[in-house]
């Protein structure tokens, strides 16, 4: 990009990513912190910024904490990002491009709070959240309406308008099964076929169980510097080519389905014009698969004209490896996504995974010659977010 | 109990007295909703509050599982007909859930429970006393969808 200097990924870390990991949120995010400054090979009393998530239903960290937890002698900058947590990586970058800081410390985390799942209603450890999930309606608006699950409508539209399938959203989900058997971070690993995916129980008909992420306990980290001291650190960097994020036209999230691939949209092509590369050009892709229906939406945004995912899906679909290549080539969410590796990643287990493969660091999910991958993050009441990295 | 603010609680007053009062911009005629400090198109501070009869159309749904044996929940996202821009999140009654179409009239009522008294959409057609499966099981479930004349 244009001769600039970039911002370089040079370490990352996780903590257990589990349904009950037995530990509250605060240690959750200072193990994924220490685990990716290791990995760095930055002393630990070089790290001189911090951000993280901070808001809605995430762990409610501030950094003050980590900062705590790590013991961390002199930071000079901080800041707090909203969930996905794409943001905060673009927010690093940028901290140490300008200089508020050498080496920022980006962390991601979430909870399995009382709100979002009966075992955690049952356990009196783990509080309330500070803040809940608010798409930006007042909830007296809504919490009335009968189901808070905007993303089975969004769904059920899009099946209306587009003559999308189950079968089509099952792609998504069994590709990231399938992905996911390799992947030893991700907390559903059993092999799923279509079938499944057809017999498994409607939540929020037309969303069945398997078309969403699943509430879990986990956190993930990075450390970002800039690409000169990048060098002097033992992993190959992996740059931030670009950053772009739209808001939605209409903060009532809820209420607008057809409005979410739109801002997508946008959000891609903000990405790409800041960039000297195209879609075609990459060689991995990370939908945000929060829902299959995000992941549809994000592809269509990608790739195709709206409504065009679900025939993308068919003719990318390889029946022997019951996952997706498109155009025969890119595989999508090699580490299994959200719907693997649990909520509590929320988009960011897609930059530790999209690190490691550029790093060529993925063990046997390795994709041969990989160099660039776009990571998307968020819909609806959230920002929408675009990242590209390269090897 | 419904969570309100001194943004919201003269709409929720206006809901208690079963009206929908929707704000319009005196200067461009832009409906605004939910309630915003001044209209997002021109910025003029001139508001209105209009009351609306309900007419609407649905522009998607779910069936959120519901306890065994409890009666289906249709939840819908309602544009209303008379303020083009303005959508509600609201319960669907008074017609099987199999028989939901995307795009079909709709007219306004009103349930309570223990909380307060909320908007509701049914069918247009739908016997105006009071339609099945209306409440969430609870003892009152007041119902009367159906009351708004639709195409107002
Ligand atoms: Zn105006």
């Amino acid at each position: 990009m244009s001769g600039l200097e970039q911002a370089a990924i040079v370490g990352i870390g996780w903590s257990e990513l589990a349904r009950d990991s037995g530990v509250g949120p605060g240690s959750l995010v200072a193990r994924a912190a220490r685990a990716a400054v290791l990995d760095s090979g930055v002393a630990r009393d070089a790290i001189d910024g911090v951000v993280g998530v901070y808001g809605t239903d995430s762990p409610t960290l501030w950094p003050g904490y980590v900062v705590d937890a790590l013991g961390l002698p002199d930071v000079r900058w901080w800041d707090t990002a909203q969930p996905p947590s794409v943001t905060a990586l673009s927010t690093a970058a940028n901290a140490v491009l300008t200089g508020n800081c050498d080496y920022a410390l980006c962390y991601h985390g979430k909870y399995r709070w009382a709100n979002t799942s009966v075992v955690g209603r049952g356990d009196p450890l783990r509080q309330a959240p500070a803040h809940e999930f608010d798409p930006g309606l007042d909830h007296a608006l809504v919490e009335h309406g009968g189901s808070m699950l905007w993303a089975a409508r969004v769904m059920r539209e899009h099946m209306a308008r587009h003559g999308s399938t189950r079968a089509d959203f099952a792609r998504i989900a069994v590709n990231n099964r399938t992905n996911a058997a390799r992947n030893p971070r991700a907390v559903f690993r059993t092999p799923m076929t279509v079938e499944d995916y057809l017999a498994a129980p409607m939540i929020d008909d037309p969303m069945c169980l398997l078309d969403m992420d699943a509430p879990i306990d986990g956190a993930l980290a990075v450390v970002v510097t800039t690409e000169r001291r990048a060098r002097d650190l033992p992993h190959p960097p992996v740059l931030v080519e670009a950053f772009a994020s739209a808001l939605p036209e209409r903060n009532d999230g809820l209420l607008w389905p057809e409005a979410d691939g739109l801002a997508a949209r946008r959000a891609v092509g903000h990405l790409f014009a800041r960039s000297d590369l195209t879609p075609a050009d990459i060689d991995l892709a990370y939908p945000y698969d929060g829902f299959t229906i995000l992941a549809m939406l994000w592809l269509e945004a990608l790739y195709t004209g709206p409504g065009e995912g679900p025939a993308l899906l068919r003719e990318s679909w390889s029946d022997d490896e019951q996952r997706l290549r498109l155009f025969g080539r890119v595989p999508v969410c090699t580490h299994g996504g959200n719907l693997s590796e649990g909520r509590a990643t929320q988009g960011f287990g897609s930059v530790i995974e999209a690190v490691q493969q550029l790093r060529g660091d993925a063990g046997e999910r390795q994709v041969d010659a990989a160099r660039t991958a776009v990571i998307t993050g968020g819909m609806a009441g959230t920002n929408r977010s675009t990242i590209l990295v390269s090897g | 109990m419904a969570r309100i603010n001194h943004d919201t609680v003269e709409l929720w007053q206006g809901w208690q007295r079963r009206e929908l009062r929707v704000d319009r911009c005196k200067d461009c005629g832009t409906w605004v909703f939910p309630p915003r400090p001044f209209c997002p198109g021109c910025w003029s501070d001139a508001l209105v509050g209009t009351v609306l009869a309900g007419a609407g159309r649905l522009v998607s749904y779910s069936l959120p599982r519901v306890a065994p044996g409890s009666p289906p929940v249709v939840s819908g996202v309602v544009a209303l007909t008379e303020a083009p821009g303005v959508r509600l999140l609201t319960r669907i009654v008074g017609i099987e859930p199999e028989r939901v179409t995307l795009g079909m009239p709709l007219a306004l009522g009103w349930w309570e429970d223990a909380g307060g008294v909320y908007p509701q959409f049914g069918p247009v057609d739908a016997n105006p006393a009071r339609p099945p499966g209306a409440a969430d099981g609870t003892a009152g479930g007041a119902a009367d969808g159906g009351a708004g004349k639709a195409g107002a």
